[in-house]
């Protein structure tokens, strides 16, 4: 009894010995955005939820121009009622000016040692200035950071988007035969939208693709569902198909620096829209041999603009490596600008809605 | 001499001591340890290091069960007073030191997630606290411990289920894909991991029908080898190479991905259940390290434990910046690694090589 005593009374004793954090004495930061300035000076937007009486939130932005992003931190406190907490930050926005003429490696670094900021936050690159996105009237959340957030998950999960988060950059960003993408978010008529995927090199922003690149690019990189594909038919009509289901495999040569690499897709859709009267036989089979051509010419497209652009956001260099017991990288580089691949595309229309 | 039969515990909890004691801060850390020195194929040299671990284990049944004793009696018996005296003092700090790296690690996890301006010291004084508390209740009670440190921390591996979307199967392809130096090198790191079943050199005579625990004992280091492996593969297909490299503890920066509605960082939560993992293993070491000085000097081990516990305490107060943890924490693996993997060995030689001897010399009677 008198050993509990003791230890319990240096227990009591010792757990008053750091300072509180409680949550409304400080200020939690559910989004930041970053811009260049000039070649030596980044802004940093903080947006911040403001909690009012009961219920009630509003949110602030607050702004500070500095260095570096650890130094924006520093002085968005200097301008903040309370102290600034990153552990509710659900998204960092980068200008693709600043993309472009800086790394942005050095502008994450202070996020990727911060213990309180998660893996699973969204980063995306805006297309005109960061802060810009926060002065939107028309909210579809209850608040901008959060719109921005439900906006880039909804449309990884049902839309063109591949599977993107801190976590999937930073894996990428150092993974050997591979090269990072991140959302891309333009203000379009006072509201926020996906307009594309940024390709990057290292931190550097290098090309953006368009939404049907962008299509493209997650059936190759992601078995996935969900995500639409406009087509147009010979004879002038116009469809548009949902996917159901898509697996892409990749048949690589092994052993080899400079391997030949057949890429097998099924595409399985379901007709959502036709401008046509009745879908018969015949039509079905249009659809068919039409989004077949449609994905495959595609593919190839894609796939020449990424050789063009020296970059493999779909990681078929660490497929390669993953069969390859001498992989080098420098070999393959040099055989990835220049080699062809082999597409074959298997479509399967499983129905066409409700109506014949 | 023996202790009561009171006091003992039955065979098979051997199998949640030795898992218990295995298992410290080591798991929060060892990919990325392994990977600076090795490749994305040392899962390999994980499952060597547990063979290796087994070997370690029939060795030391085999010395205990040829000398019905404990270590104390197998050194003074073997190398005379004076040169046991030191061999004995060598473990004991071995055991104070190894249980101090323990809590000085888990204090700096705490300070560096938690609570930045948390001093050292306070924490640690709030673990050596429970640590006194824990090793004055005696053996049982410790093994008790073990027990629940198994059972409670368990839930824990169901957040692996949260790491399924982002796993690349492919990182750890093509299988094999390594040289024998870089396994070495891996086994090098791997091997201080498995550390801590040497205490059943000194808890030996509280275990009831002592060789019958041996398999058990064996199955608490299959339990662990297997855990390891699958750490280590799920962090080597979690994150990418060069991103691990940069990681100081993986395991707890995979927890970041754990999205639950009601914990926004599951690894606060996660750290915190990882006192429930540790304690036995400090308590386990403190406690040898005072039975070991009980049975050299003829005292209570009442009078001895809190010299251990203080001598622990100066300890994290001198050890409180990261670079000196480090330094000290190779310095205690080079002691660990050295009595376990050299020592060991040796002392199985010697008594087998006693043994025929004198089963000769009965032979010829």
């Amino acid at each position: 009894m008198k050993k509990i005593s003791i230890v319990s009374l240096i227990l009591l004793l010792l757990s008053g010995c750091v300072t509180k954090q409680i949550v409304d004495e400080i200020q939690l930061a559910s989004s930041v955005g970053f811009d260049y300035v000039d070649d030596n000076m980044i802004r940093g937007t903080a947006n911040v939820t403001v909690h009012k009486w009961k219920e009630e939130v509003e949110t602030e932005t607050i702004f500070a121009v500095s260095t570096t992003s650890k130094d924006v931190g520093f002085l968005l406190n200097t301008k903040s009622s309370k102290p600034l907490h990153l552990g509710k930050l659900s998204s960092i926005l980068i200008s693709e000016e600043l993309a472009r003429k800086m790394d942005i490696m050095e502008i994450i670094d202070t996020f990727t040692r911060n213990p309180a900021v998660g893996r699973r936050l969204f980063l995306a690159i805006t297309s005109g200035p960061a802060y810009e996105m926060y002065n939107v009237e028309k909210l579809l959340e209850r608040d901008i950071s959060m719109d921005i957030r439900e906006l880039i998950r909804n449309n990884i999960d049902k839309q063109n988007i591949p599977k993107t988060n801190f976590h999937v950059f930073l894996k990428q960003v150092y993974e050997i035969g591979q090269t990072p993408y991140l959302p891309y978010i333009s203000k379009v008529e006072d509201l926020v939208q996906i307009t594309g995927i940024a390709l990057l090199r290292q931190g550097s922003f290098v090309h953006k693709l368009d939404l049907d690149e962008a299509f493209t690019l997650k059936l190759l990189a992601e078995k996935f569902s969900n995500g639409f594909l406009d087509i147009v038919l010979p004879s002038g009509e116009k469809a548009v198909l949902r996917n159901i289901e898509s697996k892409t495999k990749y048949k690589i040569e092994k052993n080899t620096n400079r391997p030949h690499i057949t890429i097998d897709v099924l595409f399985k859709g379901t007709v959502n829209e036709y401008t046509g009267d009745i879908i018969d036989e015949n039509v079905m089979s249009e659809i068919n041999r039409t989004v077949t051509k449609k994905i495959e010419t595609d593919i190839q497209n894609l796939l020449h603009l990424l050789q063009k652009l020296e970059l493999d956001p779909i990681g078929i260099g660490r497929r390669v490596k993953a069969v390859n017991y001498n992989f080098d990288i420098e070999e393959w580089n040099e055989h990835y600008k220049n080699m062809k691949f082999d597409v074959n595309v298997k479509t399967i229309i499983a129905g066409h809605g409700i109506s014949k | 001499m023996d202790p009561k039969p009171s006091a003992q515990i039955a065979p098979f909890l051997v199998f949640y001591l030795v898992h218990a004691v295995q298992i410290g801060v080591g798991i929060l850390s060892f990919s990325r340890e392994i990977v600076e020195v090795s490749d994305y194929h040392s899962w390999i040299a994980i499952i060597l290091s547990g063979v290796v671990f087994h070997i370690i284990i029939w060795m030391m049944y085999f010395i205990l069960n040829r000398e019905k004793s404990d270590i104390v009696d197998i050194h003074n018996g073997t190398f005379g007073r004076v040169f046991g005296f030191v061999l004995t003092m060598l473990f004991v700090g071995h055991f104070v030191v190894s249980a101090t790296v323990i809590v000085l690690v888990y204090a700096s996890v705490v300070r560096i997630w938690m609570f930045p301006e948390l001093e050292t010291w306070v924490l640690s004084l709030a673990i050596f606290a429970v640590i006194y508390y824990g090793v004055s209740s005696g053996f049982r009670t410790i093994v008790g411990l073990c027990f629940l440190s198994l059972v409670i921390p368990s839930f824990l591996l169901l957040t692996s289920f949260y790491l399924f979307e982002y796993l690349s199967f492919e990182a750890i392809l093509p299988l094999f894909d390594t040289t024998l130096t870089k396994q070495l090198r891996a086994m090098n790191e791997m091997l201080f991991s498995f550390l801590g079943p040497e205490v059943l050199l000194i808890c030996y005579p509280f275990i009831q029908q002592a060789p019958k625990s041996q398999k058990y004992a064996h199955f608490g280091n299959i339990l662990t080898t297997i855990l390891y492996v699958f750490v280590a593969l799920f962090s080597f297909m979690f994150f990418s190479e060069e991103d691990l490299k940069k990681i100081m503890f993986p395991t707890l920066t995979a927890w970041k991905i754990v999205h639950l509605p009601f914990i926004e960082r599951f690894e606060y939560l996660g750290i915190a259940i990882w006192m429930i993992v540790i304690i036995p293993n400090m308590t386990m070491a403190f406690w040898a390290a005072s039975r070991l000085l009980k049975r050299q000097f003829n005292v209570k081990q009442r009078y001895m434990l809190p010299i251990v516990i203080i001598i622990g305490f100066l300890i994290t107060v001198k050890f409180q910046l990261v670079n000196s943890i480090e330094q000290l924490f190779s310095f205690t693996k080079f002691v660990g690694n050295s009595l376990v993997y050299v020592y060991i060995p040796l002392l199985f030689i010697i008594i087998a090589i006693k043994r025929r001897k004198t089963g000769e010399k009965n032979k010829h009677r």
